[in-house]
């Protein structure tokens, strides 16, 4: 039934003149046109945000006793990897809806850095990027080819994410390199690795690989 | 699954600069005159996304640009649970760049604006209602001035018309003055009110000022705004409305993709300007700006900053920054609204007769938190504003003026249930 706002001078169903807020009718009838909107509750967010601050908490006072009680030896790098990690972990890899590809690398890139940390709080970088980092990487561009292969409708999906990690492949040799790492056949076999998966890129998708990076550099 | 399209021109701006608070999603809606089927409803867009494949899109990541790739996912009909014009989630869609939404007589669907614009989204609501009405088994014929249904899709539908219509004149160098810009209490909804009268009135009264629709509603809303907002201040800014001009009229093209233009009409109001001579400035203005040399230079305007050598090279992300930041303080500081009117819709009496009336809702900005849209089927003229503030009183105040002074007889209804 229609109502007539004098008010505003128009007509309306709606028991309140959507102009004016004006009361036009006693009967609350249902809305035509629109539905009653659900309040969407964004979980997620919370969790994600109190994350967040569990972490900031755990670090600034740890921060803060190692400050106060000894000043020599910072233990509380200690705490700060691993943090940064269960943080990067619950926040990205478990509750974002981020691409499995960029999960993956981020999960390389934060364990690198978390145990690179670990490493240089106990006495300088040593085993970290010796061995550790050059296998981190060859494992995860395995998993990343793994699911490719399972899935290869996906494939288009992860070429950004391969070349990422062939990228990443070639890292631990120019650590090498830089005589930042001492010890060579991880990082080579590292590299190697990355090379092989590239050429495997290169020779089994040749057109689709050629078409994407067209699409991928357009300018 | 390797078809691929460059953004069009418009289409890398609105990728560039949508947000939460800037959804750059546009609605287009058809009422119908009995309830929405919604299996039948989703036949229907299976057959039109077949059809019309540009539509079944989605963005993939480029490191100069991005671009739209064929998307071979199901869209799914959806009962409207969200507030109109919300952010399109491709997680929601399944990477899709629209949504088609139904709510008891109404079918919406929801646009991103880096896909198409007003018109190309009215060819593929029209195609949906006609397919939804043939499997419903009406018999119903169809027309269309772009697109021929029974054909394969044509090379043209998804061309980038800006790209074909570029000249190399040297863009004049001219400075655009600064709006009003409207404030109010920020909220977090889309409140959508429509407006719905006869259009063949509206007609008539515009006609008697020697004018058009769209300038005779742009002056009564230059003129509220004034009366609600600049009336008792000294400095009287401009009030400018930003009026989307379809650009395939002045440059023949057959495309569903991004190719309008903007103008922006206004002027400053004064205690003693007359509602007349409001409309007779309009109308100048809007005849002037719609000349073909004028629309030329906006499309030049528009490709050069794309096409500069320089600017070509630039990683997305910077490019994004520059753009955002073009788009805030020279996009949106020179209008205090937009103001879009797809106009009447052409459709056979066959359609026309299963078509309660249409709407369309432009997506507000935080910078231009109301924005308008118009359509029209039949004798059905409804005009909807979407706004992201408290405040109606604008809009309350043209609502008023129209029926008070012109004596329309307007029924509103809005998605505010407060």
């Amino acid at each position: 039934m229609q109502h007539y706002c004098a008010n505003c001078k128009t007509y309306t169903k709606q028991q309140y003149c959507p102009l004016c807020k004006q009361k036009l009718s006693e009967k609350a009838d249902s809305n035509e046109y629109y539905p009653v909107y659900e309040t969407k509750i964004q979980r997620r967010r919370f969790a994600q945000r109190l994350t967040l601050f569990i972490a900031i908490f755990a670090i600034s006072t740890s921060l803060l006793i190692n400050l106060l009680t000894d000043t020599n030896k910072f233990w509380f790098l200690y705490v700060l990897g691993p943090v940064l990690y269960g943080l990067l972990f619950i926040n990205h890899t478990i509750l974002s809806k981020a691409h499995t590809g960029s999960k993956v690398i981020f999960q390389v890139i934060a364990l690198s850095v978390m145990l690179f940390i670990l490493d240089a709080a106990s006495g300088g970088p040593g085993w970290s990027i010796h061995y550790v980092i050059p296998f981190l990487v060859t494992l995860a561009t395995l998993l990343v080819t793994i699911i490719v292969l399972r899935k290869p409708m996906k494939w288009r999906e992860y070429i950004g994410y391969m070349t990422t990690m062939v990228i990443l492949g070639f890292l631990p040799v120019i650590l090498f390199l830089s005589s930042w790492s001492t010890v060579l056949w991880p990082s080579a076999a590292t590299a190697l690795y990355a090379l092989l998966t590239l050429i495997g890129m290169i020779l089994f998708s040749e057109k689709t690989m050629k078409n994407e990076i067209v699409r991928r550099f357009h300018f | 699954m390797d078809e691929w399209y460059k953004l069009d021109n418009a289409g890398k701006m609105f990728r560039a600069v949508s947000e939460q608070s800037n959804s750059s999603v546009f609605r287009i809606a058809a009422v119908m005159k009995k309830t929405v089927q919604p299996d039948k409803l989703q036949l229907a867009l299976d057959d039109v996304l077949r059809r019309l494949p540009m539509f079944a899109v989605k963005l993939s990541k480029g490191v100069f640009w991005d671009f739209l790739v064929e998307n071979n996912e199901k869209l799914y009909v959806q009962p409207e649970r969200q507030y109109p014009c919300a952010p399109i989630d491709p997680l929601e869609t399944n990477g899709f760049l629209l949504r088609v939404i139904y709510y008891k007589k109404r079918i919406s669907v929801e646009f991103f604006h880096s896909v198409t614009d007003g018109t190309g989204a009215l060819e593929f609501v029209k195609a949906l209602v006609y397919y939804y009405l043939e499997h419903l088994g009406e018999d119903i014929e169809y027309e269309s001035a772009l697109i021929d249904l029974e054909n394969e899709p044509s090379f043209y539908e998804s061309d980038d018309s800006y790209q074909n219509y570029v000249t190399d004149e040297k863009p004049g160098k001219f400075k655009e003055n600064s709006s009003y810009q409207i404030r109010g209490g920020a909220i977090d909804q889309t409140i959508v009110i429509h407006g719905k009268m006869s259009a063949e009135k509206v007609h008539q009264i515009a006609k008697k000022y020697g004018t058009t629709i769209t300038a005779f509603i742009t002056a009564v809303l230059i003129a509220a705004i004034y009366k609600e907002r600049l009336k008792y201040r000294a400095y009287q800014e401009e009030i400018k409305i930003a009026i989307p001009v379809n650009l395939r009229k002045p440059f023949p093209s057959n495309t569903l993709r991004n190719f309008f233009g903007v103008v922006n009409i206004g002027m400053a109001v004064k205690e003693t300007t007359t509602l007349e001579e409001i409309i007779a400035e309009i109308s100048k203005q809007l005849r002037e700006k719609v000349q073909k040399d004028n629309l030329q230079q906006s499309i030049n305007d528009r490709v050069k900053w794309q096409t500069r050598l320089a600017a070509r090279f630039i990683p997305l992300p910077i490019k994004h920054h520059a753009m955002r930041y073009g788009y805030r303080s020279f996009s949106e500081r020179t209008k205090a609204m937009t103001m879009t009117n797809v106009g009447k819709v052409p459709l056979p009496e066959s359609m026309k007769s299963h078509i309660s009336h249409m709407e369309m809702i432009l997506y507000p900005t935080k910078k231009s938190p109301i924005n308008g849209g118009m359509i029209a089927v039949g004798d059905e003229l409804v005009i909807t504003f979407a706004r992201m503030i408290k405040e109606a009183d604008i809009i309350r105040t043209f609502f008023k003026e129209l029926s008070k002074t012109y004596n329309l007889e307007i029924e509103v209804y809005s998605n505010d249930s407060r």
